[in-house]
């Protein structure tokens, strides 16, 4: 932190309104604060995992107006007003989301720590290629990474989510509300 | 360490835009993804950060009565990826953007924040601590250069994925500044300088790109080498784009290397090798062995050893050149 009296104006902390899983909260941030920092620390939604934290990993990914990006490289002030999705925000209740169930069906999960981001990113890209190849679902992860190196359960997974019949919740839907 | 303090400012006119950005240690962002990780790096220390997104026509791509492609400056590069007009008048272009970072990254990151995309180095682009370890190099406000000390020039990489497709295209670029708006060339915006590579004065910003479309007779192509299919940026990045090309017509090729230098790099004596009329496969090789010469990489990326870079920037120069006059002469015939 910088100490005080080094001559760097302080922005009053700006409350800002920021949507996540369809809800609203009202929160002082500051302006170096990333929208993880804010999602984990704040909201205390700690599915969202942290890794790199330099926008290599994808751990962070999010959905910001449907769009998966990493939470890490994006200011928490420019947020507000933008619909976030983390992980918390796919179940309904008891009833998991048809990736989730998808997931599980294919044992996707190993360690654990890239499922919110993978599972993320897939909604995302399901929702925009409801019907997708093999090779669109490994472009489509890519900047998500597995350490446990588990690639080949997680397209399986994702691929039976797609085939699976279960309508994708339309893109209003889908944002947690 | 990014200051807590850092402000966060969303003009909605070109003019306070450029106002605000003609402060001191003021930095323009729309996607963010470089900027926010300089900041870490402490190699970006800007007080005020001016939000670009919300200037008229800037996340907008249209085409103009003419024909001409425009590109607003924030729209992100997945747009360009997916936009059905991209694809109609510059097909290359979208095969490019599909090409940067990672798929998150191309939803944050937008157009000018690619073009104006900071040179980097593997020993600048570092934490604070490593940097002072030793004395400041060129990039860093220093006299020397840690990765070539015989000569007095920063050694930092434009690395931007769209700059050199853009620039094959003879792509335009509008600017806004306090004085109002000007117009140039892609290549005007590089001062060939990569401890400080770019021409825009402070103040000034990118509003939008302009793209002549190809049309019929004409080719373009672009090759990236990364060591991964994705997330990385390029060790080596080659871009052709040929005007009136297969209908008959004389011919103008465009080459372009990227990623080995402080901003793309043109390769005239290539192109005038092809363009010749009843140039054949030993031409292909000989201009791709110029293309390689132009080449001039050096130690400044981690895991990439210069030799390899300048022996894989021939090896798709071959490809794509191969291609281009394989298109020509099937053309013809």
């Amino acid at each position: 932190m910088t100490p005080a009296g080094d001559g760097i104006e302080r922005a009053p902390e700006a409350p800002l309104t920021l949507r996540v899983n369809g809800e609203e909260h009202t929160l002082a941030v500051r302006g170096h604060d990333t929208l993880l920092t804010v999602i984990r620390e704040r909201l205390l939604l700690t599915g969202t995992k942290a890794g790199c934290t330099n926008g290599d990993c994808g751990l962070c990914t999010v959905l910001v107006d449907g769009e998966a990006m990493y939470a890490c490289l994006m200011f928490a002030a420019r947020c507000g007003g933008r619909d976030i999705t983390t992980i918390e925000g796919l179940a309904r209740g008891a009833v998991l989301h048809p990736l989730q169930e998808a997931w599980i069906q294919a044992g996707a999960t190993q360690c654990g720590i890239c499922t919110p981001g993978m599972i993320l990113t897939a909604k995302a890209f399901l929702e925009r290629v409801p019907r997708p190849s093999e090779v669109q679902v490994r472009e489509a992860i890519s900047g998500t990474l597995c350490r446990c190196t588990g690639y080949m359960k997680i397209i399986e997974a994702i691929l039976l989510a797609a085939n699976s019949g279960a309508p994708q919740p339309a893109p209003a839907a889908a944002s947690g509300h | 360490m990014i200051s807590p303090g850092v402000r966060h400012v969303r003009p909605r006119e070109y003019q306070e835009a450029c106002a605000l950005l003609h402060e001191r240690q003021a930095a323009p962002i729309a996607g963010g993804t470089e900027l926010y990780l300089r900041m870490k790096q402490g190699v970006a220390t800007p007080r005020s950060l001016v939000d670009l997104t919300d200037l008229p026509g800037m996340r907008q791509i249209e085409r103009l009565a003419d024909g001409t492609l425009r590109l607003g400056a924030a729209v992100t590069i997945s747009a360009l990826e997916r936009s059905p007009l991209v694809a109609e008048a510059a097909p290359v272009l979208a095969e490019a953007a599909q090409r940067v970072g990672a798929p998150q990254i191309r939803n944050m990151g937008s157009l000018g924040g690619n073009l104006c995309q900071e040179t980097m180095c593997w020993w600048y682009n570092r934490t604070a601590l490593w940097r002072q370890a030793k004395e400041p190099c060129y990039k860093a406000g220093g006299s020397l250069c840690h990765v070539v000390d015989q000569e007095a020039v920063c050694y930092a990489a434009y690395r931007s994925d769209l700059a050199p497709i853009l620039m094959s295209l003879e792509a335009e670029l509008i600017v806004q500044g306090r004085q109002g708006e000007r117009r140039m060339g892609i290549d005007e915006l590089y001062s060939g300088d990569a401890a400080f590579p770019f021409t825009l004065a402070a103040g000034e910003l990118i509003s939008a790109v302009l793209v002549r479309p190809l049309g019929e007779g004409d080719v373009a192509a672009f090759a990236k080498h990364a060591h991964r299919r994705s997330i990385d940026y390029p060790l080596v990045s080659l871009a052709v784009a040929a005007r009136g090309w297969t209908n008959g017509a004389a011919g103008r090729l465009r080459i372009v290397l990227g990623a080995v230098s402080g901003m793309p790099i043109r390769v005239p004596e290539a192109e005038a090798l092809l363009e010749a009329a009843g140039a054949g496969e030993r031409s292909v090789a000989e201009a791709a062995a110029l293309v390689a010469k132009h080449a001039k990489p050096v130690r400044n990326v981690s895991f990439g050893a210069p030799a390899y870079r300048r022996h894989i920037a021939k090896v798709l120069a071959r490809r794509l050149l191969g291609d281009l006059l394989a298109r020509r002469r099937a053309s013809s015939g």
